[in-house]
């Protein structure tokens, strides 16, 4: 008997409930709301757009860093909100409504956190891929010319770790707190705080992710625009900070869940 | 059945405090292979003690050795081997019963599983054909219930904790579902079973801890307890008629034991009630034959708990 769980344990895999999660996910009436939503600011550009068309190649990329990148999803709530709703009730809505898959299985609770934050991540992954097509697409029809890869990737990487810290938040109050409602007040409280400048205004700017990040949509812009790369101590902190903050904060949550008491009362 | 020669579980010292309030106090039972459970009012501690042996509840100190391992060490190991029903039980919307079966069999210990096991769990529960494939969100507390208890025996498992077990079924499903996990603890598996309701102990379990305000205060095999608390009245009761001796046979070979029971045994229709000094014996003859049950006499343990716990 001890011989049969050996061997099983060997051929043992989560990969049921990582594909259980993602389709649940993936095909949740809230996804497809996102989805949708997540051509809202790409409409709004459009309307900004009006009549003028860029002719040049430097035109739509200009149009793509600054209007859509920048404005579009770097300084705006919006995008945000939507990866907070997307993650809240990740974990929170499990206890809540005492379907934790964790009581079924029994399975290693980091294990369980890595499934949900891999399918989190390709979520959210998909959602900014949509997003970011849908200004190709557009920008196609309107002036026949795509932005330049290298813009467009720059972008796209700004874009991702932007939702992916937000995401990481909430998902680190989602498994912490194990109820729904204050996990959406915490990350987005946090947000609001970040975007009306609380923190710039009291020189609190290194609690600002809003501040690493900007700092790294302007190293990228260097780089695109005039192709110099300014490597000083302080741009290093930003560019660690900025796309290691969402894993360190991932980092927590697993160590922080695995210290905690599960019951579901 | 099971090759290890130690207790199935092994518990040691396991106290779990809140804000520096013991809920489980100093704790150490050894439980065999066996149908255990752990009786106690609400907020004794049985709940927490249950998930502490599943290392969903840290304990504040004390360890436990399921299988022979060490759960603060060796937990991977151990759950792949266990089963769990929790009290209060939900399902993820969206999902039938049928398929929230294959993705806990999907994660078990597969060479404990076989093609079909789906279905046949999902008749063994007593769920109904036509509602395998209902999402379980229209699912009656009941049949909520079913599917939960069905996912903690699908795949096999060795060791089965049930919590609160037959909440919410009707009494005869209750009966019906007593009698299969009767049916599961005979081919091996060691059931937990953690509940206040006596009638469900007296039916399900042969060994039982008393457990107060975070203490154990009395274990040991049922008729033991109730002989050591001098109630010596026991019955054999018929729980199923599917291969065994009838009745009055039955009643016959406990008789002829010498100096087995005094006086003589009463028959009822599906009962044979008697006082014995030696339960043990009786409880050794009658193991051999599935359909009858042996137990301390119907109410024995309302009135050994009044004693235990009401003292």
């Amino acid at each position: 008997m001890k011989e049969d769980y050996n061997h099983n344990r060997l051929n043992f895999t989560e990969e049921p409930l990582f594909l259980f999660y993602l389709k649940r996910e993936v095909l949740s009436i809230r996804f497809m709301i996102c989805i949708l939503f997540s051509l809202i600011p790409l409409m709004l550009l459009m309307l900004a757009w009006g009549d003028w068309i860029p002719s040049s190649q430097n035109g739509i990329n200009s149009i793509f860093w600054f209007d859509f990148v920048s404005y579009t999803i770097v300084y705006s709530p919006f995008f945000t909100l939507i990866s907070v709703f997307i993650t809240a009730d990740i974990v929170s809505g499990e206890f809540s409504n005492k379907s934790a898959m964790i009581l079924y299985t029994l399975g290693s609770r980091s294990k369980i956190l890595i499934i949900k934050f891999l399918y989190l991540m390709l979520s959210i992954f998909i959602f900014t891929v949509i997003c970011f097509i849908s200004f190709s697409i557009y920008s196609f029809f309107r002036c026949e010319k795509l932005a330049s890869v290298d813009f467009f990737l720059a972008g796209f990487i700004i874009a991702y770790f932007d939702l992916l810290f937000f995401v990481s938040l909430t998902f680190l109050c989602s498994t912490l707190i194990r109820k729904t409602s204050p996990v959406f007040i915490l990350p987005m409280l946090y947000m609001f705080l970040d975007f009306y400048y609380f923190f710039e205004m009291f020189e609190l700017d290194l609690l600002s992710y809003r501040y690493y990040l900007l700092n790294v949509f302007e190293f990228f812009s260097d780089i695109l625009y005039s192709n110099a790369i300014i490597i000083t101590a302080e741009m290093i902190i930003n560019l660690i900070l900025a796309f290691g903050l969402p894993l360190l904060l991932f980092i927590i949550t697993i160590y922080a869940f695995t210290k905690i008491d599960i019951r579901v009362d | 059945m099971s090759s290890f020669t130690e207790p199935t579980i092994k518990i040691q010292g396991l106290t779990k405090e809140y804000f520096k309030k013991k809920v489980v106090d100093n704790i150490n039972l050894e439980i065999s292979n066996s149908c255990f459970a752990l009786l106690g009012p609400n907020g004794a501690g049985k709940t927490t003690t249950m998930l502490m042996l599943l290392r969903l509840v840290k304990p504040s100190s004390g360890t436990a050795f399921i299988l022979g391992a060490d759960i603060k060490k060796n937990m991977g190991d151990i759950r792949r081997k266990i089963g769990y029903l929790p009290e209060n039980i939900g399902f993820h919307s969206r999902i039938t019963g049928r398929s929230f079966l294959e993705l806990v069999l999907s994660l078990r210990n597969k060479a404990r599983t076989k093609d079909g096991d789906v279905e046949s769990y999902l008749h063994w529960c007593g769920l109904e054909e036509r509602d395998w494939d209902k999402n379980v969100k229209t699912y009656s507390r009941g049949m909520k219930q079913r599917l939960g208890i069905a996912q903690a025996f699908i795949g096999n498992p060795l060791i089965l904790f049930l919590d609160e077990p037959l909440s919410n079924i009707d009494p005869m499903g209750r009966e019906e579902l007593i009698k299969k996990i009767r049916e599961k603890r005979r081919e091996g598996n060691t059931v937990i079973i953690s509940s206040h309701i006596i009638l469900e102990i007296e039916q399900l379990a042969d060994t039982l801890a008393f457990i107060d305000k975070g203490k154990i205060v009395a274990s040991g095999k049922i008729y033991d307890l109730a002989r050591s608390y001098g109630l010596n009245e026991f019955e054999i009761s018929r729980i199923g008629y599917e291969k065994d001796v009838s009745i009055d046979a039955l009643k016959d070979e406990i008789s002829a034991e010498k100096d087995l029971i005094s006086g003589s045994p009463t028959l009822l229709s599906e009962k044979i009630i008697f006082k014995t000094e030696n339960p043990r014996k009786v409880a050794k003859i009658t193991w051999k034959y599935e359909d009858y049950n042996f137990t301390p006499i119907s109410g024995a343990l309302n009135k050994l708990y009044k004693k235990i716990i009401g003292k």
